[in-house]
């Protein structure tokens, strides 16, 4: 019974953190939930209308996942939410630790340390600003910020799968050695880019106010999107560090793949160029999800349409079952390859 | 009242090993050998149907000669490797003593390498904090604590990764090879500190080509040949057939 309490207690925790997420979500959006504008002009959007019953049916979904999990944790089976917890509690000290030597070796002998953290999306948006500002200028307005939001967003992408891409491989005589679950390896790389593009925020911020941006009720959203974006990264990195102990090629393809990508994220130009029977590469490509939803709340100041919250969330799921599902499957014979 | 308890379980394990010449390496060799599919990749078996049990607090020699898959059987008990065919289970926090010193860093201050290393072997936060002075007495590296890796001399470093290493108390404990390092005082510390540990109660996997170490610790002994179990049993009568056999 007392066993039956402490579920309880947890499930009672979850749903206030709902309500408050729910209710600020709803704060944050605003107008965007029940209109979208159109040529026509304002069109209704039936999420706004409805917006307790899809909280209500999140919550239903919850809810018996809740159980469904607290299920399986008392027979002792692998859940989502209580084995996973216990996995970061257990190893959550292992984590901060190699999170740290990343931090801490990254700036250890450098004079200026953690400030390269702020000053290298400054220096890089003043340099491509130069550049690109000669080009594009005239059909964006504030090209600072529009330029900052989408380096920042990809940039921490590439970093952090660059980064964990070798997780695997170059730490072989650490897993060659020691049982340590594999999938600490490029989670903590993930992790340490966070700290990366947390911080590089602040340049945005800084950018915002120079150059006359309005603080909206939008930002609010910013989690969200971070939380999305960091799911996505993680996904993709779990499943990139899994293949590159196989196929070793992969760091070279990615150097190229990662460089297209960003051409093909409309970081420096206007989607105006782009014509109009090749817009479906922008909508398919996940990053270019992340990179409007966050000029979107940032430059508009108002929040995106509840579908591309969606999509946002979709693709960050799918990412993270894909790389997971993979990352399982081949983490038995990693050691045997390396 | 003690009862005595399986902590190990091996079951009919077998480890199989791809040799490295018919591996594909890239994504174009894997393509060739997907879409030819000229050979069967040739299998090394390293282990072939192994099975024991393991008591709490039984201290195990594993012999053999080189290549008797000695080592491939300590990972598969660290959980380094899975079995390509049966199971093994261990209750209980393991402690593999394989190599010193893994995750350390040149650039972090041997301090910080302290907390690093020590997580990676699976120590908690309170216990590292807990017995940090004792292990940097115990490594007498005294000032030297907080400066970089990197400064170090070898000597030094496997001082401070010995030190780290078998300050634990764990259950199971994986040592290849009695491991005696820096200078002779420390080499004879060291020695010392490892069979304080490896008596203590806990269940000790023991790798060793010294006969005379597996008799003074061992309660019991595998011997492997060419990946078979040749014999288990009492440790003299095992001992003495084997260095009949030579």
């Amino acid at each position: 019974m007392k066993e039956n309490r402490f579920y309880l207690k947890i499930y009672m925790f979850f749903l206030l953190a709902f309500i408050v997420v729910a209710v600020l979500f709803h704060f944050a959006t605003g107008e965007q939930l029940y209109y979208r504008q159109t040529a026509a002009g304002l069109e209704e959007v039936w999420t706004g209308k409805h917006y307790i019953e899809i909280a209500t049916v999140f919550w239903v979904i919850f809810t018996l996942f809740y159980v469904h999990s607290v299920w399986r944790f008392k027979k002792g089976k692998w859940d989502l939410i209580f084995t996973t917890s216990a996995a970061f509690k257990k190893y959550g000290f292992l984590i901060r630790q190699l999170v740290e030597r990343d931090f801490k070796v990254r700036y250890k002998r450098s004079f200026l340390g953690v400030l390269w953290s702020l000053l290298n999306p400054l220096l890089m948006m003043t340099v491509q600003y130069i550049v690109f500002s000669q080009l594009f200028q005239p059909d964006i307005d504030n090209f600072p910020i529009y330029m900052l939001t989408g380096l920042v967003i990809f940039n921490f992408f590439t970093e952090a799968v660059g980064l964990s891409l070798g997780s695997i491989v170059w730490n072989a005589s650490l897993i060659t050695k020691v049982y340590v679950p594999k999938y600490m390896y490029p989670v903590t790389k993930v992790l340490s880019s966070t700290i990366n593009f947390v911080l590089s925020m602040i340049p945005i911020l800084v950018g915002m106010v120079l150059t006359g941006e309005t603080f909206t009720r939008a930002l609010i959203l910013l989690p969200y999107l971070f939380l999305c974006v960091i799911v996505f990264t993680m996904g993709l990195s779990m499943l990139l560090s899994a293949l590159m102990v196989f196929f070793r090629d992969i760091q070279f393809l990615w150097g190229i793949i990662s460089m297209l990508w960003m051409y093909l994220t409309a970081l420096f130009y206007p989607i105006s160029i782009i014509p109009d029977n090749f817009r479906w590469v922008l909508e398919l490509n996940p990053m270019y999800c992340y990179v409007s939803f966050a000029r979107k709340i940032i430059m508009d100041g108002i929040s995106p349409e509840p579908k591309t919250f969606a999509a946002a969330a979709l693709y960050a799921i799918g990412s993270l079952l894909l790389g997971s599902a993979v990352f399982k499957k081949l983490q038995d014979y990693f050691v045997l390859n390396l | 009242m003690e009862l005595k308890t399986k902590i190990v379980e091996a079951q009919r394990i077998s480890m199989n090993f791809r040799l490295e010449s018919n591996q594909p390496k890239s994504l174009k060799e894997f393509v060739v050998t997907a879409l030819t599919r000229k050979s069967k990749p040739v299998c090394f078996q390293a282990l072939q149907d192994i099975s024991f049990m393991v008591d709490k607090g039984e201290v195990i020699g594993i012999i053999g000669r080189n290549g008797s898959g000695k080592s491939t059987l300590l990972k598969i008990v660290a959980g380094i490797m899975k079995p390509t065919k049966g199971a093994i289970t261990c209750h209980g926090n393991i402690v593999p003593m394989l190599e010193l010193g893994s995750g350390f860093d040149s650039e972090l201050t041997g301090r910080e390498n302290l907390f690093l290393n020590g997580a990676i072997l699976g120590y908690s936060k309170k216990y590292l904090i807990e017995r940090e002075q004792d292990i940097i007495a115990f490594s007498e590296l005294g000032q030297f604590i907080d400066e970089p890796l990197r400064t170090y001399s070898s000597g030094m470093m496997m001082r401070l990764a010995f030190s780290i290493a078998t300050v634990v108390n764990p259950e199971i404990l994986i040592v290849d090879e009695i491991l005696a390092v820096g200078d002779a005082p420390f080499q004879e510390k060291s020695r010392a500190r490892m069979l304080e540990l490896m008596s203590g109660g806990t269940t000790v996997f023991f790798v060793s080509h010294s006969l005379e170490q597996i008799r003074e610790m061992c309660t019991r002994v595998i011997w492997l040949e060419h990946g078979h179990l040749r014999m288990i049993g009492q440790t003299k009568a095992i001992c003495d057939l084997y260095e009949r056999e030579g």
